[in-house]
């Protein structure tokens, strides 16, 4: 028999990602005001504007979204909970939002102060989950494809935590001397390519399997591309600026291309070929990250040099973006039917039918999200080449999360009204599966 | 004596369809009764389930995407060796 290590403790309360989930898309909504207010905004990554809205992005939605995830992904793929995920949740979103706020403030009004704030509380929120997680990866037994990348990623995190607050340390302790151009971009590389493909990797090898009814990634492959996408960022980074590190990146640059070529080749074996937005939104994701992929060998290659905006937006927007916007579509239903199921099988006489996951977020909320989404992608890419739009990309990237905030919260709504009628007292329970 | 229900196969369904699928058959499963299910996963959020609801269940991996379960109810004793057996049978051809 199966029962060592499965407890129903290992699985969080649907509050720990769910508060991470409805939090995210309002500093989404704050990145796109502050190209709605900043007119000049994209017209240089040096910009202050630009720098809020990256930050914003990527560590108030993107690590809100990433963080509580894991929460509930972590025992999923392993059987092993985050340590006190429970209790340690609201404390460490509460910590990364105004971290990220603070941060984004401190671009804008170039306060040295703000910056200290934005790092200590950053610092803590992904600090004590760093830790927590790092001990949770470590209780892992066997480890699997999904844990190495996991903790790899892990690793990645922390090393972008410490470039940035090296590179931000000019704006409150100057006197340190510790500030290079070149580690800006090693900070982008180990945040892009550590961190979120690292775990998009990881994640990927179990969810568009199980979600898609995919044939599982290559075994060979899913082993060593995160490991050996590592050893090829951890190259690039130590190497002297030169041969072996184009070298390294030019590597690490292939694998990206060898990872997202697998993963659509893997959607398009996919048994069930329904209209599913998650699966687009999967395709629009990789096909941005082989579009950077091929940006930056042919860089590489010709020795010329690619805009960092058109890559930042293509990856941070096009292909992280993309992939979070496609997963909350799916693991957020999933979640609260497998809540709901629980509940439901704890109280069998209650009154309250279990809704059909798929009208949770329905598809045709789906599909206008994925329309929201692609006029974002593409006023954007428009400002890029027209800096006059720029506010009308901005608006057009709030509703893009103006609505996944609708959609995120009509799911908890159900939820809470289905779970409220479970625990109220009623006759035996109807048969769930004639409307399936 | 066990006796083993026709296999349940789960396999080309995509998620919560396993999950329901299991659960509406469990609810006629009777004592010493075992069901085996076919699926392409390992199911792990079925399993705290299984436990919570006074099922005992045996899953192990038949190939790249075959993994078989069992599940009795915990009253029936420990089913273990019965499962195991269908199992070496099912891999002699």
């Amino acid at each position: 028999m199966n029962l060592a290590g499965l407890s129903l403790d290992n699985i969080p309360p649907l509050r720990t990602p769910l508060g991470f989930f409805l939090l995210a898309p309002v500093f989404g909504m704050l990145a796109a005001l502050v190209l709605i207010l900043d007119p000049g905004a994209l017209s240089s990554r040096w910009q202050p504007g630009m720098l809020a809205f990256t930050h914003l992005l990527t560590l108030g939605f993107g690590a809100q979204v990433v963080v509580g995830a894991l929460f509930q992904v972590l025992p999923v793929i392993s059987n092993q909970a985050i340590p006190a995920g429970a209790t340690l949740a609201p404390w460490i979103r509460a910590a990364l939002g105004l971290g990220a706020f603070s941060l984004a403030l401190g671009f804008i009004s170039a306060n040295g102060w703000l910056f200290a704030l934005a790092l200590g509380l950053l610092g803590a929120a992904l600090g004590t989950f760093g830790a927590a997680l790092a001990l949770g990866v470590s209780r892992i037994r066997p480890w699997r494809d999904s844990s190495r990348g996991v903790a790899l990623a892990l690793v990645a995190l922390i090393t972008t935590l410490v470039l940035g607050a090296v590179q931000a340390s000019p704006r409150f302790a100057p006197e340190l001397g510790l500030y290079r151009l070149q580690q800006t971009d090693l900070h982008a590389l180990w945040g892009g390519l550590g961190w979120c493909l690292l775990l998009i990797m990881a994640v990927s090898y179990q969810v568009i399997p199980m979600f898609h009814v995919a044939p599982a990634f290559p075994a060979r492959a899913a082993q060593w591309l995160p490991s050996a996408l590592f050893v090829a960022l951890l190259t690039t980074s130590l190497a002297e600026a030169g041969a072996l590190e184009n070298l390294a990146l030019g590597v690490g640059l292939l694998l990206c291309l060898l990872y997202g070529a697998t993963a659509l080749y893997i959607l398009s074996r996919r048994k069930r070929k329904l209209v599913d937005y998650t699966v687009r939104f999967w395709q629009l994701g990789l096909v941005h990250l082989l579009a950077v992929s091929l940006l930056g060998l042919y860089g590489l290659g010709t020795g010329g040099t690619v805009d960092s905006r058109w890559m930042g937006l293509a990856w941070g927007l096009g292909f992280v973006g993309s992939v979070m916007l496609g997963m909350l579509q799916k693991i957020l239903p999933f979640l609260i039917y497998l809540h709901l199921q629980r509940a439901w099988m704890k109280n069998p006489m209650s009154s309250a039918a279990l809704p059909n996951m798929k009208s949770l977020i329905p598809t045709p909320a789906s599909r206008r999200q994925w329309q929201f989404h692609l006029s974002a992608l593409g006023g954007l890419y428009g400002a890029l080449v027209w800096p006059v739009l720029t506010p009308l990309a901005g608006a057009l990237l709030f509703a893009d999360f103006a609505w996944l905030t609708r959609c995120l919260h009509q799911a908890h709504g159900r939820y809470q009204t289905t779970l409220d009628s479970m625990t109220a007292a009623g006759e035996p329970a109807p048969c769930n599966n004639g409307d399936r | 004596m066990p006796t083993l229900l026709a296999p349940l196969d789960v396999s080309d369904l995509a998620p919560p369809e396993p999950l329901e699928r299991i659960l509406v058959t469990l609810r006629n499963l009777g004592p010493d009764e075992v069901l085996k299910v076919h699926h392409r996963r390992e199911p792990r959020p079925l399993f705290p389930l299984l436990l919570e609801n006074g099922f005992h269940y045996l899953c192990r991996q038949q190939g790249e995407a075959a993994f078989r379960i069992y599940i009795w109810h915990a009253d029936s004793g420990d089913l273990t060796a019965f499962c195991l057996a269908d199992l070496r049978a099912e891999a002699i051809p």
